[in-house]
Order: C-alpha cells, then sequence, then structure tokens
C-alpha cells in the first residue's frame, strides 16, 4: 500500500479494485458471517469447514470469505453463496454437517439448498432499507473492499471539491440528526463547534454502546469501520483546526476494537490518515480509546472526562462541549451511526439522503429488536416506520402466540411504547410524544408474560447501579424509586406512595446533572403513564396481573387464576393418587367442578412454568379428571358452614356468577335465594354450552350440591323490578349476576328474514330442548366462542355445509384454538377477511348474503390490524340459515332508575367491591364485566359473597376477597425428581372421532384414566415450593 | 471585568462578566442554599441544592457552575425549587446514617443546619441504613462514611488546594465512598495530616479525634493568628471555649495561603509530651523536685554568678533553639552575651547557618545569604529546582505550593535527591546524584546551562543527557525557584550549599536569585538575624575545649532529647534547661525553667524568608508560668 497522493489516485485504485474484483464474481463466493454473534454461535468453525471442503472438493472456482454481521443475530451462523448461475443465497443455522451439505449440494451440485435457506420475500428482509448497513457483506479487515463501493470518495470530494463550510451546509440540508439518542441535528452541533473559538478543536466517536439490548453500533464498528474514519474525517475538515479524533469503544467489544484499529492502521498506509491527506495540506489522525465498562461514560460530558484519564464523571453544562469538551477544547461527539452516514450524505448528497425517512426525521435507522419478537436481530429501517410493522412484519411477532403488550425503546433511558400505540411512526418526534426516547435504537419487545412495574424495576436497578454517584438526585433518588418499586411488587405499597414516587421522578428528571439521571426516571413514569392499572393491580389488589412478581402469587397457574385454584395442590394429590383429596383442594376454592374443568378456558395453562421445558401441564384436563372421579365413586362434599345468620340475600341469575356468591354466602351462614328467569339454572352454562363439550346431568348435579347447602332457587322468576324484593325488608341485600344474554345485531339490511338467529338465542333454543329449524347451508358470522358452538351444533342440528365468516385472520379468532380445531375436524369452514354487507332474501327467507372483502390496515388499540373493507370487492353466497355470533349484552331492564348502565349498556358497579350507586345492591359477572369467562364470573360470585359478608356485617367493603369457612388442606411439600423434570410431551385428552361425533351430542372430550392423570400430574414443576427469589 | 445587569427574582442586580450566577448571588446578599460548594474550590454541581431557574432553560440549572449573562433572568426561591430542594435533603439524609444525637458535628454541621431551614421533621423516604465502615486508623482524623453525603469537598480540597490528591471517591453510583488512595486506610495512605479534609466537611464524616466532643465552633472564641513552627507562616483561626483549645482551622482555605499542616492544625491540640508543670531543681540526692520561681531564678543567678567569679564570662555557654520567640531571644543574648559577658552564645542550627553563610559568600556573586526570596515565589515558579528536601514531610504547606506550581503554572519540577523522590508524578525529572555527588551533579547543571561542556557526568550518576533536559527546563524558566531543605541543611556542607547559589545565580541570568532553604526551626531566622549563631564554630561542640562549666538551654516549646546532645556530660557543672517539655534533655538539668507553648503567650516571629509576624495567645498558659522572656530577664535581673 502507497499513500495517495490525490483523489485521482483514489478513484484509479477504485477503478483497478473493482476490475479484481468483478474477475472474483465470476466465480463462487462463499462469505461467511463473522460478527460477534456469528463468532459465539460457532462462525469460525463453519468458516473452516468450507475452506477444507472446499479444498478436498479441488472446488477451484470457489472463494471462501469472510463478512460482518448482517443482522440476522439469532440466525447465526449465517453464510452467503454469491454464485454465478443460482445468484445470492443466505443460509442460515449453519453447522459444520450443513456446511458439508451445502458444499456438496449448492456448490458441487449447483443447486439450492432450499430448507436452510432465507426466505427472501420474507418482510424481515424486504421492508428493509439497508444503507448504514450496506457494507456488512464486505470483509471488514481489507480497505479495498470498502474503496471498491465508492469508499472514501464523499472524503475525497469533501476536501477537493468542497468548502469546509460546504460540507456541513450539505450535512445540515440533509438532515441529519445525532443518532446517539436525542437527535440533535449534526450540522447545528458542528457549527456551533467550528464557530467556537480555539485553535486546537477534537472530533469524537462514541462508540460506548451501553443499553441493555442493544448492539448495532457494535455491527457497525465491525462491519463497517472505514465509514466512522471517513466519517469523523470528513467532519473534522468542515469543523477544522482539528488534527487528532478518538473513538471511544467499549471495552467490552473486543473485535470492534480489533477491526477498527485495523481499519486505522490500513487507513493510514492509503495516507487517508495522517499528514497530506490525498495530497492536500489536510492533516487528521484518529486513535482509539478503549472504555473501561461504566455505562455512564456513554454520556458526552464524562465521556469526554475518561478520556482525560479521569474518573467518567459527567461535568455540568454549559460550558458544552462545542466550547469546552475534551482537555477544554471544542469539541464535536457523535456517535458510530452518525460518523457512518456522513461519507454516503457527502458522497451521494443530501436529497439522497432524505429520499427515505419523514420531514423532521430523514434517513434511516439501525434498530436492535430484541426479547419476545420472533426475529431478534439488527434491523435497518426508514425513520418513521410504524412500530407495529417493525414488530410484526419485520420482526415477524410474537413468540407462542403470546399478545405483545409493549415496547421499551431507548433502553433504560427510555420508556414503553404499549399495544395502543403501535400506528406510531418511529421517529424523534413521535416517540418523544408517548413519553420514550429514540434511544441508540434498542427495541425490546415484551409479551403479556412481562410485568410492567417489574421491567420499571428491572431498568431501575440498571441506572442505579450505572449511575456514578455524582449528584444528589440520580444517585439517592433511584435507590429509593427502586425501594418504592419493590414495596409495589410486594404487594406493600399504597395509592401514596405512588405519588410520592412520581415527585421523586419529577426531581430526578429535573435536577439530575446529566442525561442519565434525566432519563432514568423514565421506565417508571412510562409505565405509570401506559399501565396505571398494572400498578393499581399490585397495590390495591395485591396481583400481579402478568404472574411475576413472586411475592405476590404462590406459583404461576393459580396466581392467574381468577380464583386463584391451587392447581399445583390438586395435581400434587393426583400425582399420588390421592384423588379424593385433589377434589377436596378444588372444592375449597369453587362450586361447579364438573363443568369448569370442562369448559374453562384455563389461563393457567398459558402461565404454567412446564412450558420452559416443552408444553405447559394439562391443568384443566386434571381438574376435570379429579371433578369426575369424586363423582363416579360417591364423594361426598362435607361443607364446614358457619353458624346460620338472620340476614337474607337476594341473587338474581342462577348462572355462574350467582351459584359461586351463593355457595359462599351460604358457608358463612346467610339465606340466599337464588331467582332464575330461565326454566333452568345454570346461566350461560346450561344455555349458551352446547351438551357435547358439558353434559347437562353433570351441571345439574353440581347444582343439586349447591342447593343442599340451603340455597333456594327459584326458577322461571323474573325479577320485574328489584324494588320489590327490597320491600318489607324481604331481602337486606341483592346480587345481580343476570348476565349477558341478548346478541348483539350488525345492524345490516336483512337481519329481519326467518333464517336469521344470534348465536345467544338459537343456542339457548336448543339447550332448551325447544325446536329450531336449521337449514342445509349454515353461515355462521364471527370468531368467538358463540360462533364456534353455533356453527358445530349447527351441524349436528343437521346442517349440510357450515360457514363461519370472520371479518379478520384466524389467528386473531377469540375463540379457543382447540375448539376452532375441533370444528374444523367436524367439517366447519371458515373464511377469513370477509365480512357480511347484506343479508339476501325472497320471500321473508334467508337466501344468502353479500359479502365484502377485507384488508388489514393500522393496528387497533388491541394490538390487531384494523380490517377494512376493499371497495368493489362485493361477492355473494348462498346460505338459507344466518347466525349471527358478533356479540352481547345484558338485559338491564329490570333496574331502578338508581343503579345506571354504562359503557356497551352494561351495569355499572365498583369493579373491585361491585358495589353499585344503591345501597345493598352488588352487581357481577357478565352483566357488569361483558361477556367473559366461566371462571371470572364465579370470581366475581366470589367477589360479590365477600362484599356482601362486609356489608352486612357492618365492615368496610374492601378490594381484597376474603372468603370464609373453608379450611385449607395442607399439601404434600413433595419436588418433583429429577426424572420428573425430564423432556416428555403432554399427556393428550382423547377424543370422539369426527365420525363419532356425527350428528349427536355424545361428550366430544373423553377423561384421563387415572394411570394418564397420575402421569400428567406428575410433570407438575410444583412452582408452589419455590422459596425465596 | 465587564459589568452586567441581571434580574434575579424579579430585581435587577449587578455582577462582572465571567462571574458564576452564585457568585452574583453571593456578592447581592441574596441567598441560595449550598453544600458542595466551597469557596476555592472548582464547583462541580453535585448536591442540587442550589439550582436556580433560568429563562429558556428547560431544566432548573445549578448557580454554582451556570455563568451569568447580561440579561439573564433568574428565579432563586419559589415552591417548585423549595420543593426539589427539600426532596434533595431527604435523600441525603436518608441516604446514610445521619444520627444527629450523637454526632460530633451536631450543632456544627452544614447539613443539619439546611435540615432545620427545611424543617424536615420526617423524611417520606424509606432509610437505606447502609453498614458503613468508620476508617479510626489515622493518628488525627476519622472518616465515618455514614455521616458523609458525598459532597467531594473534602476530595477536591486534598487534590486542588493541598496538591496530595489521597482522597477521591471509590465505586460507583449508590456505592460510592470517599477512598484514601486505592482504598486504603486514611492512615496508611498518602494523606500529609493535613487536616484540611476536616475543616472541608460540611458534616461529622471527617473529624478530628483532637477536637471531637471539646465544642462547637459556633460558640467557641475565635482567634486569628499565625503559626510559628516550620516558617511558613500559616494563617490560623482558633477556636477557644473556657480557656480550652477546641479546634485550628485555615481562616480561609480559598486563599492562595490559606493551608495549614499538621504541626499548626494538630500540634497544639496533640500534647504529645509532658509538661513542664512547675520550675524544678535538683534535690541533695540528684533528683529534680519542684521548687517556686523565685528559687529557680536565684539558684539559676547564683551559680551563674559563682561560675562567672571562677571561670569569667567564658566559663557559660548560652544555647537556644531556633525554635523559641524573638522576645525570647533577644532577653537570652542580652543575658549570655550582655549580663554573663560569655561570648559563647549559639543556636541549636547554629551549624546550618554557619555553612549557609560560608556557602553563599562563596558563590559567585556573593550572595548575600539573608536576601529574601519570599515563599510565595514558589507558586508563581514556573520551574523549581529541588534539592534533598521533602517537603510534605519537614514543611508540608511548601510541598502544597509546589504541586500547586507544577499544576497550575505547568512548572518544570527538577528534583535532585540522591536517596528520593519526594515528588513522584508531580516531578518532570529525578537527577538522581552517587552518594555525595550532588554538588558535582548541580555544578554540572549550572555548566550545562551556561554551555559549557561537561566531563565527568557519569561518575556522578546523572547523565548528559538528563542535565540536558534539565538545563533546557531551567533555560525556558522565567520564574526559576531553587529550593534545598533538610538533607542539604544537615550536612552542613558550605560547597554544595555553593553550588545550589551558583545554580539560582546562573538560572535567573545573572539577577536576584530565588532560593529558599527550608530551615528547621520555625524562627531560625531571627535568630540567625540576631546573631545568635555568629560565634565562628559550634559552641556546643565544643564546650569542653573551652573550658565551659555551666550551660543554659533555652529550649522553649521545642522538644529536644538528651540523645540529640550526646556530648552534655563533659565537664558541665550546671545545666539550666529552660523548656516546655519534660524531656530526657530537661530531666538532665539541675534547673528546670518551665516555658509556656507557643499558644500560651504572645510573641514576635519571622518567617523562613524573614516575615516578620505577629503570634497572638490563644489559651491562657499553665498556671504560674510566665513568658520566656520575662524569666531570663528576672535572671539578669539578679545580676544588677
Amino acid at each position: 500500500m502507497k499513500p495517495l497522493a490525490s483523489a485521482k489516485e483514489l478513484i484509479q485504485l477504485r477503478d483497478k479494485i473493482q476490475e479484481k474484483l468483478a474477475k472474483q464474481e465470476k466465480k463462487i463466493q462463499v462469505k461467511v458471517h463473522l460478527g460477534t454473534c456469528g463468532i459465539s454461535s460457532g462462525a469460525n468453525q463453519v468458516l473452516q469447514a468450507f475452506q477444507e471442503g472446499v479444498e478436498t472438493n479441488k472446488l477451484s472456482d470457489v472463494s471462501v470469505l469472510k463478512a460482518a454481521c448482517i443482522g440476522l443475530c439469532d440466525r447465526e451462523p449465517v453464510v452467503t453463496i454469491v454464485h454465478p448461475k443460482t445468484g445470492t443465497t443466505t443460509y442460515y443455522d449453519v453447522t459444520e454437517d450443513k456446511a458439508s451439505k451445502i458444499i456438496q449440494k449448492h456448490l458441487v451440485g449447483g443447486k439450492v439448498v432450499d430448507e436452510w435457506k432465507l426466505d427472501t420475500t420474507d418482510p424481515l428482509l424486504k421492508l428493509q432499507e439497508i444503507r448504514v448497513m450496506h457494507n456488512q457483506d464486505l470483509n471488514p479487515m481489507n480497505i479495498d473492499e470498502y474503496i471498491a463501493r465508492d469508499g472514501y470518495q464523499g472524503l475525497a470530494k469533501a476536501l477537493t471539491q468542497m468548502k469546509p463550510e460546504d460540507v456541513i451546509s450539505e450535512i445540515t440540508k440533509a438532515g441529519l440528526r445525532g443518532r446517539g439518542g436525542a437527535g440533535f441535528p449534526t450540522g447545528t452541533k458542528w457549527t456551533f463547534v467550528r464557530n467556537a473559538q480555539g485553535d486546537e478543536k477534537f472530533v469524537v466517536c462514541n462508540g460506548d454502546e451501553g443499553d441493555p439490548g442493544a448492539y448495532m453500533n457494535r455491527a457497525v464498528l465491525e462491519g463497517n469501520p472505514h465509514s466512522i474514519i471517513e466519517g469523523m474525517t470528513i467532519g473534522a475538515y468542515a469543523i477544522g483546526n482539528v488534527r487528532q479524533g478518538y473513538a471511544y469503544v467499549r471495552a467490552e467489544y473486543p473485535l470492534a476494537i480489533e477491526t477498527l484499529n485495523h481499519a486505522i492502521s490500513q487507513a493510514r498506509q492509503y495516507g487517508l490518515l495522517g499528514k497530506n491527506i490525498l495530497g492536500t495540506d489536510f492533516q487528521f489522525d484518529l486513535d482509539i480509546f478503549p472504555g473501561a465498562g461504566a455505562f455512564v461514560c456513554g454520556e458526552e460530558t464524562a465521556l469526554l472526562t475518561s478520556i482525560e484519564g479521569k474518573r467518567g464523571n459527567p461535568r455540568q453544562r454549559p460550558p458544552f462541549p462545542a466550547n469546552k469538551g475534551l482537555f477544554d477544547k471544542p469539541t464535536t461527539l457523535n456517535n458510530v451511526e452518525t460518523w457512518s452516514n456522513v461519507p454516503q450524505i457527502i458522497w451521494k448528497g443530501a436529497d439522497w439522503f432524505g429520499s427515505v425517512g419523514t420531514a423532521t426525521s430523514k434517513g434511516t435507522k439501525t434498530l436492535c429488536l430484541v426479547g419476545k419478537v420472533n426475529n431478534t436481530g439488527l434491523v435497518e429501517v426508514p425513520l418513521g416506520t410504524p412500530l407495529g410493522k417493525i414488530v410484526f412484519d419485520i420482526g415477524g411477532g410474537i413468540p407462542k402466540g403470546k399478545q405483545f403488550k409493549a415496547v421499551q425503546i431507548g433502553g433504560p433511558s427510555g420508556g414503553v411504547i404499549p399495544i395502543e400505540h403501535l400506528n406510531t411512526p418511529v421517529d424523534y418526534e413521535a416517540v418523544t410524544a408517548l413519553g420514550a426516547i429514540m434511544g441508540s435504537g434498542g427495541l425490546v419487545v415484551m409479551d403479556e408474560d412481562s410485568c410492567m412495574v417489574d421491567v420499571a424495576k428491572f431498568f431501575l436497578q440498571f441506572t442505579r447501579d450505572e449511575s456514578c454517584g455524582k449528584c444528589t438526585p440520580c444517585r439517592g433518588g433511584i435507590p429509593k424509586m427502586l425501594a418504592f418499586l419493590t414495596k409495589i411488587t410486594e404487594g406493600k405499597a399504597t395509592m401514596e406512595d405512588l405519588s410520592t414516587l412520581s415527585e421523586l421522578a419529577d426531581m430526578i428528571c429535573s435536577a439530575s446533572i446529566c442525561g442519565l439521571g434525566q432519563t432514568a426516571p423514565n421506565p417508571v413514569l412510562t409505565t405509570l403513564r401506559h399501565f396505571k392499572e398494572e400498578y393499581e393491580a399490585h397495590i390495591i389488589d395485591k396481583k400481579c396481573p402478568a404472574v411475576v412478581c413472586s411475592a405476590l402469587f404462590k406459583a404461576p397457574c393459580s396466581g392467574t387464576c381468577p380464583v386463584g385454584l391451587d392447581a399445583p395442590g390438586y395435581i400434587a394429590f393426583i400425582k399420588q393418587g390421592n384423588f379424593e383429596q385433589a377434589y377436596r383442594v378444588i372444592m375449597e376454592r369453587l362450586p361447579l367442578p364438573l363443568s369448569v374443568g370442562r369448559v374453562c378456558p384455563h389461563p393457567c395453562e398459558r402461565k404454567c412454568r412446564r412450558q420452559q421445558v416443552e408444553e405447559s401441564i394439562s391443568i384443566r384436563n386434571l381438574h376435570r379428571f379429579a371433578a369426575d372421579w369424586a363423582m363416579e365413586h360417591g364423594v361426598e362434599y362435607k361443607p364446614q358452614l358457619k353458624e346460620p345468620k338472620k340476614e337474607k340475600v337476594a341473587i338474581i341469575g342462577a348462572g355462574p356468577a350467582g351459584l359461586s356468591a351463593a355457595w359462599d354466602l351460604a358457608h358463612e351462614g346467610y339465606q340466599v335465594t337464588i331467582f332464575e328467569s330461565l326454566p333452568v339454572a345454570g346461566g350461560m352454562l346450561a344455555v349458551g354450552i352446547p351438551e357435547y363439550r358439558l353434559p347437562k346431568d353433570l351441571l345439574k348435579k353440581e347444582i343439586d350440591i349447591i342447593q343442599k347447602l340451603g340455597v333456594e332457587i327459584k326458577l322461571n322468576s323474573r325479577i320485574g323490578n328489584i324494588d320489590s324484593l327490597f320491600k318489607d325488608n324481604k331481602y337486606q341485600a341483592l346480587f345481580i349476576a343476570t348476565g349477558a344474554h341478548k346478541g348483539d345485531k350488525m345492524k345490516i339490511p336483512g337481519e329481519e328474514l326467518a333464517g336469521v338467529f344470534d348465536a345467544i338465542e338459537f343456542l339457548r333454543e336448543l339447550n332448551l330442548n325447544k325446536k329450531v329449524k336449521v337449514g342445509q347451508k349454515v353461515a355462521v358470522i364471527g370468531g368467538g366462542n358463540s360462533a364456534i358452538d353455533a356453527a358445530r351444533v349447527a351441524l349436528r342440528e343437521g346442517a349440510k355445509e357450515v360457514h363461519i365468516l370472520y371479518r379478520r385472520e384466524k389467528k386473531d379468532m377469540p375463540a379457543l384454538q382447540d375448539e376452532i380445531l375441533a370444528a374444523e375436524e367436524e367439517g366447519v369452514q371458515i373464511h377469513c377477511l370477509t365480512a357480511p354487507t347484506k343479508i339476501l332474501g325472497s320471500n321473508g327467507a334467508v337466501t344468502g348474503l353479500e359479502m365484502i372483502r377485507m384488508e388489514l390496515k393500522d393496528f387497533d388499540t388491541s394490538g390487531r390490524r384494523t380490517p377494512n373493507p376493499v371497495s368493489g370487492s362485493e361477492y355473494t353466497m348462498d346460505f338459507d340459515t344466518v347466525i349471527e355470533a358478533t356479540g352481547q349484552r345484558p338485559d338491564t331492564t329490570f333496574l331502578s332508575a338508581d343503579i345506571s348502565t354504562g359503557r356497551g349498556g352494561m351495569i355499572a358497579a365498583d369493579p373491585r367491591t361491585l358495589v353499585t350507586a344503591r345501597k345493598g345492591v352488588f352487581a357481577g359477572g357478565d352483566a357488569v364485566t361483558g361477556p367473559a369467562t366461566v371462571i371470572e364470573a364465579i370470581a366475581q360470585g366470589q367477589r360479590a359473597a365477600s362484599s356482601i359478608r362486609r356489608f352486612l356485617s357492618g365492615e368496610p367493603l374492601s378490594p381484597l376477597v376474603h372468603r370464609n369457612g373453608y379450611k385449607p388442606i395442607e399439601i404434600p411439600p413433595i419436588p418433583p425428581t429429577e426424572e420428573e423434570l425430564k423432556e416428555r410431551p403432554r399427556v393428550a385428552m382423547k377424543e370422539l372421532s369426527s365420525n363419532q361425533r356425527k350428528g349427536n351430542y355424545k361428550e366430544v372430550a373423553l377423561p384421563f384414566s387415572p394411570e394418564e392423570a397420575q402421569n400428567e400430574g406428575s410433570r407438575c414443576l410444583r412452582c408452589d415450593l419455590e422459596v425465596g427469589e | 471585568m465587564k459589568e452586567i445587569t441581571l434580574t434575579i427574582d424579579g430585581k435587577q442586580v449587578k455582577g462582572k462578566e465571567g462571574d458564576t450566577v452564585l457568585q452574583v448571588c453571593e456578592a447581592n446578599n441574596i441567598y441560595v442554599p449550598t453544600l458542595c460548594h466551597m469557596k476555592g474550590l472548582t464547583d462541580v454541581a453535585a448536591c442540587r441544592m442550589c439550582i436556580v431557574e433560568v429563562e429558556r432553560e428547560r431544566r432548573p440549572v445549578p448557580a454554582c457552575t451556570y455563568p451569568a449573562r447580561d440579561g439573564l433572568a433568574i428565579q432563586t426561591h419559589n415552591e417548585k425549587l423549595e420543593k426539589y430542594r427539600r426532596l434533595v435533603l431527604e435523600l441525603m439524609f436518608t441516604e446514610r446514617n445521619h444520627l444527629c444525637a450523637q454526632c460530633v458535628a451536631s450543632g456544627d454541621c452544614e447539613l443539619q443546619k439546611m435540615g432545620y431551614k427545611y424543617q424536615m421533621d420526617s423524611t417520606r423516604y424509606p432509610y437505606a441504613w447502609p453498614t458503613l465502615p468508620v476508617d479510626s486508623q489515622h493518628e488525627y482524623l476519622v472518616i465515618d462514611h455514614n455521616r458523609c453525603i458525598l459532597c467531594g469537598r473534602c476530595i477536591r480540597t486534598c487534590d486542588e488546594i493541598v496538591g496530595v490528591h489521597t482522597l477521591d471517591f471509590g465505586y460507583r453510583g449508590w456505592k460510592d465512598v470517599v477512598v484514601a488512595d486505592l482504598n486504603q486506610p486514611l492512615g496508611k495512605s498518602t494523606c500529609i495530616s493535613c487536616g484540611a479534609c476536616f475543616q472541608a466537611c460540611p458534616t461529622g464524616a471527617i473529624f478530628s479525634k483532637k477536637s471531637a466532643y471539646k465544642g462547637r465552633r459556633p460558640e467557641s472564641q475565635e482567634i486569628t493568628t499565625v503559626c510559628p513552627i516550620c516558617g511558613i507562616g500559616c494563617a490560623i483561626k482558633a477556636f477557644v471555649k473556657n480557656n480550652m483549645l477546641v479546634r485550628i482551622d485555615s481562616p480561609d482555605p480559598s486563599q492562595h495561603d490559606g493551608l495549614l499542616c499538621y504541626m499548626g492544625r494538630f500540634g497544639p491540640l496533640a500534647q504529645e509530651h509532658p509538661r513542664v508543670k512547675t520550675p524544678m531543681m535538683e534535690n541533695a540526692r540528684g533528683k529534680l523536685e519542684p521548687c517556686s520561681l523565685t528559687e529557680a531564678v536565684d539558684m539559676v543567678a547564683k551559680k551563674l554568678a559563682q561560675v562567672k567569679a571562677h571561670n569569667g564570662g567564658d566559663g557559660i555557654a548560652g544555647v537556644a533553639s531556633g525554635q523559641v520567640s524573638s522576645q525570647a531571644l533577644k532577653a537570652f543574648k542580652d543575658l549570655i552575651t550582655g549580663t554573663l559577658g560569655s561570648k559563647f552564645l549559639d543556636t541549636l542550627d547554629g551549624d546550618e547557618y554557619r555553612a549557609v553563610i560560608k556557602g553563599a559568600s562563596a558563590s559567585q556573586n556573593k550572595m548575600n545569604p539573608k536576601a529574601k526570596t519570599p515563599l510565595e515565589d514558589i507558586f508563581n515558579a514556573d520551574c523549581i529546582v529541588l534539592v534533598g528536601a521533602d517537603p510534605f514531610k519537614t514543611h508540608p504547606v511548601a510541598g502544597s505550593y509546589i504541586v500547586r506550581a507544577v499544576r497550575r503554572n505547568k512548572a518544570a519540577l527538577i528534583v535532585v535527591d540522591s536517596t528520593q523522590n519526594a515528588f513522584p508524578g508531580y516531578a518532570a525529572m529525578w537527577l538522581k546524584p552517587k552518594k555525595d555527588k550532588e554538588a558535582s551533579v548541580l555544578n554540572n547543571l549550572t555548566k550545562s546551562l551556561k554551555g559549557s561542556p561537561i566531563k565527568d557526568a557519569a561518575t556522578t550518576g546523572v547523565s548528559q543527557k538528563e542535565l540536558r533536559q534539565a538545563a533546557e527546563a531551567l533555560g525556558k524558566s522565567k520564574h526559576p525557584v531553587i529550593i534545598y531543605g533538610e538533607a542539604v541543611l544537615r550536612q552542613h556542607n558550605a560547597g554544595l550549599i555553593t553550588s545550589l547559589h551558583n545554580l539560582a545565580t546562573v538560572s535567573t541570568g545573572g539577577g536576584q536569585p530565588n532560593i529558599i532553604a527550608l530551615k528547621s526551626r520555625g524562627n531560625s531566622r531571627s535568630a540567625w538575624d540576631m546573631g545568635l549563631a555568629s560565634s565562628s564554630e559550634s559552641v556546643i561542640n565544643s564546650l569542653a575545649k573551652n573550658g565551659v562549666k555551666a550551660l543554659y538551654l533555652l529550649l522553649g516549646d521545642d522538644y529536644v532529647e538528651a540523645n540529640q546532645l550526646p556530648w552534655l556530660p563533659k565537664g558541665i557543672d550546671f545545666l539550666v534547661v529552660q523548656s516546655s517539655y519534660l524531656s530526657s534533655l530537661a530531666q538532665k538539668a539541675d534547673v528546670v525553667i518551665p516555658s509556656p507553648t507557643w499558644i500560651e503567650v504572645s510573641g514576635d516571629y519571622s518567617t523562613l524568608d524573614g516575615t516578620p509576624m505577629s503570634v497572638s495567645r490563644i489559651t491562657k498558659p499553665l498556671d504560674g508560668l510566665r513568658a520566656d522572656w520575662e524569666v531570663i530577664n528576672d535572671i539578669a535581673k539578679r545580676f544588677k
């Protein structure tokens, strides 16, 4: 290498290298990506495998090359093969074994191994805009490859064709903003430093990337080091009086330091650093300063202090580094990515740079996608790309079908952006408006299993440990915030603590010396802003909704169960073969075990930690097994009733909420009467759930047990006006649990036609053994459990064809996954992305549906994409029966005027105490919450009973449910054995085949045998035995 | 400096360009609370008590660092700021274990005062109750981390004012603590025990064992005077309660001379040696026993008169310490040479004087050894040659001056010493001569500076190259200072002193040479100037030769042990020791006359450079003690 004496020589060199590379491109190139991520996944071994394979197979036309990380960090090792015939193919998760097959098939045989290659049509690749990372496929240790791609042409252009002022105005025109976090306009910053007094100035590159979950700068340092060198050299020229620059790179990035060092020495050899650069009289040199591992040194003044050789404490600004920076000289400090953008702006122009991005946030941004997202790794997108697009399209959504909850953007200084804001464009202004910051671009995706208080706690632990300790607010305040958060997660905090916490957070933000302290409370402030109800749940209800905060629950399954059913407890007895005790453990917590064991949507299983081994425990089926066994063996429930009390309680509605309230109140000794308008008790269990899911004789047996406690159930007793119940002090308290039994109409033409039903009505009539005329071709509209139930019932009632029409995608259907599968097995056809616009009919009867295709657009507040009609896509289908299953509402006509209704026509009651505006009247269940699950209804009944007991005994109401009269059974504290911890699949429930189900209402799911139950029970990890953290 | 006008709390006030907002506030009597700010130290804006609101600033800014600009509008007090300050205080009170009731600083604590001001009757934030150690191994100082608010004043004082940088922060964030060196116990660290950190500490985190629980500053009487011990002449502010010395501070650490060392700050409080409380006389059995002052004076006069009668005046010799006041020195000289008519008068360090005189007179321009080089020249120097001295041990404040010159003026410090480099890290060069080759090295350096050839560099232990570098630094210097100390003076080597003076002359290009000798006793300069050491040879070393029978030793508060004067018994019939301390030397005396210490009596002294200083009494002397000069004059009166 000889120093280049002019810009012309640089062009000549470039052309020469391009010529050389063009020859190489005619051959086959194998590029092994050797970033830190690749190397730690075994890329060096893969490289060796290719080198040896090529040698042993004597493949003279193949060259094996090294390249950098291209961002597919979770799929490393990654190998790209550029083949004159097959084009460019990227293989992921390459092992040495796979390498030898790729050599045989692809390199020798000329055939792409499709199963291991990356799908280039994947949105992950398609939606990215690769600019900063455009050289990651090159060998970073070879300056020639950089030069071949017009490397250093920007510098040459600046030095020979532009005045320093022109360079700055080009950067200003491009609208480049600092990529380190705050987004300060780079051109403005450079102007400040250029105008600052001083004959010695510095440029500094901030490569102290320390945010947890952020490593985009590392990739650029390792993969595109010359872009940083070139950018800094251009900056030095533009600013003037700069002869020395420093790249501050954290010592935890040894490969980045090695690569950049190598690049610097190569640049020096070509005379691109040093004196008389490209033959001009401009001189500049660059050195690396390795950081010593303090997060705070990413803060500019701390970083500069650190380079000065002092303890890396921040300094108060003003004076700003632009005037008094490194060694008190005017200094420009920019982030790795900012510098890396500079050469292309100068070479390709400001307009090219601004061709992507938004009006105020131009260009692209590299982001680190980490956390609960399918494609973790590095991506580069135009600024302004909607968050949802990044998470769901590029990121591929959330693993294991879990629900997206929020992203933490900007690391510990940033904040969370919740599900409601998935349409937010990721740019400086929009992100800041939501209380977060862009930061360096770390994007941590969180799903339903993240507790936001715990997340805030995590980040505060980080900032507490990384605070330099210089100023009181940050050093002293963050530990106090953490203490409050800990108190909250332990269920010991009060709402007053929350305001004390907010006040402290405000002071820390306002009064801290540097960005670390000023932003450290952000995770708390943003979670408080977007997830206040989660804080309240910890404080008021003493519950962690995500079942993360271990002080607040025994085990994740019982912690997430609305009634706190002790699954590990009954499973422990099942495992021992003591099925009777298992049954009794269940009965401690709820009546109706036969029904719940059959129809519960088992939220417990979603949280089961056995999933970390393979699959969750079959908790519901074990529950059913214990209940079935007790019933078959005539196990009697032996209540321990308290002494009878004189107060009488009325309950309207004999559904699960009413029955469970009655159950608890009867245990307390109160006299309870339930008024039920239908001829059967059980509510939706009786008239909503089809027989094949829940045999009605079982339900009846369970209700009999409740009646045996002395609960009176008056069937066919519709209450016209609740005042009648309080006449003559007949009842001292009332619980309204009337459910939501009215089907919503879609309000489209033709709903009055014969053959149009709502699903609730349809199922109710059939469950009450009334005749319903079901036609041959049935359409069911909706995606919930009622829709599935109605469809499967329609088949059983003789329909030839049943079609479910749903406006979103199948993955968005709220119905239980198992139910959807069962329906399809039975022959139900599901049509997605379609919505009816008109019910067609003739002679007053349904003949068909007019429908319109839907497409998914922006995200709604639930995080699902909103279906929008595609105009002109209307089409029709023939049907003789249409069942609408699009929503349910309560009937509230019987209410007195002093009890109001709220959103969606629901009865207004305090969600925690269920107290209504009328004294002595409580309301709960679906009538208050809207359509929910049986287990939630039972929980509401218990809540009502707890409040009614407090009300009648003159105690203040409390959000905490307290159930008297149940003596806890001691659970055998036997942890699982090593053998039991070994991976093995969950025991599947047997089912009737779809043929056996045809035309009848036989129960589809078959019970476990005792052996199966014990076997399944032995998979339980007994999380309830876990001690401490 | 240009005058600027600002609006503070709605009022127009004047300030100077370059001031901080806090400085403008202070100049205009506008109170802004501060804790980490201390006059004379770099402001670091750490505690955040002084935050103020400035127009157009998004956040409150610390007044201590915010530059005052013309036209700026500032709010120093409003509800929000007061709330933030209270919160900051709450954090400080709950971060460590601030238990005022058992704290040495209670009633004399800036944090406590602030707590009262903000009515901190309770805190809403949980106490952290950390378990932090107390470092009490140091001779004088205790660091109790439980009371530390991490303001960093001690650290900045140690670094910026004292210049030793023993203290700094260790660890990070909420685990921050003040550490000595790399987390050594303070007593085993590079600490020079100057105690400046103790004075800087706003709480009781750093306190003095010698002052603890003696009293509080606000309830004590303040006496501002000067410390006479080493001759630097540091101003002190003594706090006295009920005639008990409570503590000694520097009156203003922000001043360039606002330094103290362990001798000035802790010496008067330490009382390491047993005092002579009454006059004593040898009884018949040869044991010292207390007597009245009149009896003692009578006895001394009687015995001296006897010797004078038998042997003439020259049968008596008087030797004084350079530590005593000028009044005592004068009275002593009058007694010995006047009243008693002896020619044998000397000081304990008389040999040093004779070497200095001889050495200086032999130098190129016959330098006047009494010429005055002000000590202040050290911190104005841009090049310092330090020969045979360890200032941080003998004259610690001079050590701080040197460090300041190095750090503030980027002065080149050249250490010439065959055994040690007293300023590692600060010295630009350490020329290390072979044993007894110091003079050769200095001569070579002088030659090198003059551009003369050097032949014997190899034999001296300092190479040509090193000499050239040192000469270059000296040659460039506009304000060079040559300092020599104990190791040179102790040798009584006039030749070496000549070399030093020659170098000093050459280094200033023949101008007024800047040369400072760090003499071993504070008032030696006065003693020498008054002619107490004018004897041609050491009186003390030639007692027997000269047939001296009676010796009068005036020691004052200079603690001298018998083994420092091993020749003593020979031929002396009568020994008078006038001393504050009952040292082994005093115990050999026939008559012991008690001296008050310097804090017990006012007196005149001079500094190393000959500047006169008047030292005021701090506490009353022990019962019945009279000033040395009064007693000596009493003795003289017996002869009239």
